[in-house]
């Protein structure tokens, strides 16, 4: 039965990256299936830090510069998708990933939890204070304003 | 009943797709229940009801919590009234509360921080508390007034550092609004002020007492963030290095897999951080019953725990002893190798399960899971009538703080030493397993899962930072992790040491030295079982092995949504 069930995959996912177009070398997998018209966010890693002719060239794609991120050699830019095989055939870039999403590593936080249910529908809570549903667990120091500043370091 | 809700919820899941005229109003998990059933939801407002505007929803059934962090409340209600409710204009959205869980209080003290510190007795210390030394925290924030993460005359906080890299508008504090960094903190420094003196039995503290925390918020409210958001923060703890002599960097957060660590931009991230010397320590993730795939958990290690310029840390259960004899892997904890670059994750194990530590009175997870709060009677004498301030959280986030505030000791004890270093010492003194499976049960679902003790899921062993900070040891070279090549031809796995590893240079770093006796490379392959090991042909094995991985572009679907998980028994 798991014989069978292998040989059904695989020849299914062969075809299926032989009949797509071939796929862009600097472009990450899950960055081509994204619908072209769409607005995609995208880290794109050049050879050097970019500058400005760089996030000049994406801007005159419609493209907008959200975030240096010298660490790595790229910037966090919000790119149509369908321009992205065109910027791709910069000899600058080097790579192009989604800005995926991360999260804690806590067991509990699997998708049964309420509040992931709520949020898995676009609630942030934006602009909505948190709730203290034990009213009787907070400590006076509770009271501090919401950025917390009590003079440590900040920017 | 709760159990008939459950039943029906997943049924529901599972047929989802099939043409049923929905509501857009309500989950469609709610509908097609049996008329009159009690259904817990979460009621979504348009606008925050006042108390008096809430008593008109009694009508539909009882209320139970406000949860106006996402404008809704915790109802149980009838299921014939699900479609009145809907069809209130102030409600946006019904969904399921399907949070089923116990809803007391489980567990007890972890002797988490006890067993890998090595102190056999409650109020024991030793001569390293970490003073001096920066971690910079990547995780949901912290509040600057955390009393217990103040020096131990109560005079100044060791948070000294705090920025807020979520991007998300009306986020934008340094704050945890999420419950999960100051859970994480308290494991690595947190003075335990609140459950020490004579009043108490058990005291709740961190590995590295005294140590400095640097908090950079890359998690948002709940626990979400961004790779752009993580690679920002590691760019910021770099430049901060010698400002805050931070040595080490705990990174409880991960995401699937997407391709090999050379090509992704966090794992780049990660390596920069390494080689800036700074020790990286993350979590492995919290997929090891994944068998989506059919690799029965193995090659679930998230990034950017699969990169091998970092310490990955699984989840160790105690079993609420100080006892080292009984701990055993948690059945959660991710396997590895990892997927596309076979690295052999994680590298070592820590206390994970049913961890106590610090929490946020005011943050999300709080306000979901207000029975993870720890009684007073658990950590107290019977004539104790102070204030909980402890919560109790299980997974790989809890294991990773562990080590990062033995990290923390280790380079107050000897400044010299690289994270090469640091890393290499930890796996080679890391208590070895004996036994060569253990078996553990989800109290929710009673289902009983069996772990092999192999390289792939306990790594080098369980963290002993005494025996670290006993090492006189001084390798040099790298401490990368090894990749694994598979021999499909003979059935043998084996490492791949790179050119400059300080893994099998002499005798003293053998394989088998650092590895025990989980690493049996070259006769068989021991470990894992036959499904994914020996026999190709096997969807795990292709998953794993295959030169076209499965996974590919999307590790399998987590199967927590079925679990419910919390914590081991």
């Amino acid at each position: 039965m798991k014989l069978f069930k292998t040989y059904k995959t695989i020849p299914a996912l062969l075809l299926a990256s032989t009949l797509v177009f071939a796929q862009h070398p600097k472009i990450a997998k899950d960055l081509e299936r994204a619908d072209p018209s769409s607005m995609v966010d995208v880290i794109i890693q050049f050879k050097h830090p970019p500058t400005e002719a760089h996030h000049q060239k994406i801007r005159s794609r419609g493209g907008v510069h959200k975030k240096s991120l010298d660490l790595v050699n790229g910037s966090l830019y919000s790119v149509p998708a369908g321009k992205l095989k065109e910027l791709a055939d910069d000899p600058d870039v080097v790579r192009m990933s989604r800005d995926h999403e991360v999260r804690g590593m806590l067991n509990q936080t699997a998708p049964a939890v309420t509040v992931d249910i709520a949020f898995q529908y676009g609630w942030t809570g934006a602009g909505v204070g948190i709730a203290i549903l034990d009213s009787g667990a907070s400590d006076s120091h509770d009271l501090n304003d919401n950025n917390g500043n009590n003079g440590t370091a900040k920017r | 009943m709760k159990k008939h809700l459950r039943t029906a919820i997943l049924i529901s899941f599972s047929i989802l797709g099939s043409a049923f005229a929905q509501n857009p109003r309500i989950h469609s998990s709610l509908t097609n229940l049996e008329p009159g059933q009690d259904v817990d939801v979460i009621v979504r407002f348009r606008d925050v009801p006042t108390k008096a505007a809430l008593s008109h929803y009694a009508e539909y059934g009882r209320h139970k919590a406000h949860l106006s962090v996402i404008r809704s409340s915790a109802m149980t209600v009838k299921s014939d009234q699900l479609a009145a409710l809907a069809e209130d204009p102030n409600v946006e959205y019904i969904a399921p509360d399907s949070a089923v869980r116990a809803t007391t209080f489980a567990g007890g003290p972890d002797y988490g921080w006890m067993t890998a510190l090595d102190i056999p007795n409650n109020f024991g210390t030793l001569p390293y508390d970490g003073t001096g030394i920066g971690v910079a925290i990547l995780d949901s924030g912290l509040r600057p007034d955390q009393d217990q993460l103040q020096n131990s005359a109560g005079t100044a906080s060791r948070i000294v550092y705090l920025q807020n890299f979520v991007t998300t508008q009306n986020q934008k504090t340094t704050n945890d609004l999420y419950g999960h960094g100051t859970h994480v903190a308290g494991i690595i420094g947190s003075n335990g002020s609140r459950s020490f003196g004579g009043s108490y039995t058990y005291w709740i503290r961190g590995i590295a007492p005294n140590v400095n925390l640097i908090s950079l918020r890359v998690l948002d409210s709940s626990g979400a963030g961004q790779d752009s958001w993580v690679i920002s923060a590691i760019q910021t703890a770099i430049q901060l290095k010698s400002q805050y002599n931070i040595r080490v960097m705990n990174l409880s957060l991960g995401r699937p897999v997407m391709g090999p660590c050379s090509n992704d931009p966090l794992c780049q991230a990660v390596q920069q951080a390494w080689q800036a010397g700074i020790v990286v320590v993350v979590a492995a993730g919290n997929e090891g019953r994944n068998n989506s795939a059919g690799t029965q958990g193995y090659g679930t290690v998230s990034v950017p725990g699969n990169s091998p310029y970092c310490i990955t840390v699984g989840a160790l259960n105690t079993v609420a002893t100080l006892s080292r004899t009984d701990d055993k892997i948690t059945s959660y904890s991710s396997k590895g190798p990892t997927l596309f670059d076979h690295i052999a994750k994680p590298d070592i194990v820590a206390p994970g399960n049913r961890i106590l530590s610090l929490q946020n009175p005011n943050s999300v997870l709080t306000a979901s899971y207000h029975q993870n709060a720890v009684p007073v009677s658990v950590y107290g004498k019977s004539t104790n009538t102070n204030n909980a301030v402890y919560y109790q959280m299980s997974g790989s986030s809890m294991a990773a703080p562990m080590v990062s505030g033995a990290a923390a000791l280790m380079v107050q004890k000897n400044p010299k030493l690289t994270p090469d270093q640091v890393k290499a010492i930890l796996m080679k003194t890391a208590v070895k397993f004996t036994q060569a499976t253990s078996q553990a049960t989800d109290p929710t679902t009673g289902k009983t899962y069996t772990s092999e003790n192999d390289l792939f899921t306990i790594g080098a062993g369980s963290l002993d930072v005494q025996a670290a900070l006993n090492s006189t040891d001084v390798p040099t070279g790298s401490a990368q992790s090894p990749a694994v090549k598979f021999n499909s031809q003979t059935g043998v796995a084996s490492l791949v040491l790179p050119a400059n590893a300080l893994w099998g240079t002499n005798a003293l770093w053998g394989t088998s030295v650092v590895w025990g006796t989980s690493v049996v490379w070259g006769t068989n392959a021991l470990w894992g079982t036959a499904a994914v090991w020996g026999a190709s042909g096997t969807a795990g094995f292709n998953a794993l092995w295959g030169t076209n991985a499965l996974w590919g572009t999307s590790t399998p679907a987590s199967e927590a949504l079925n679990l419910a998980l919390n914590g081991d028994n």
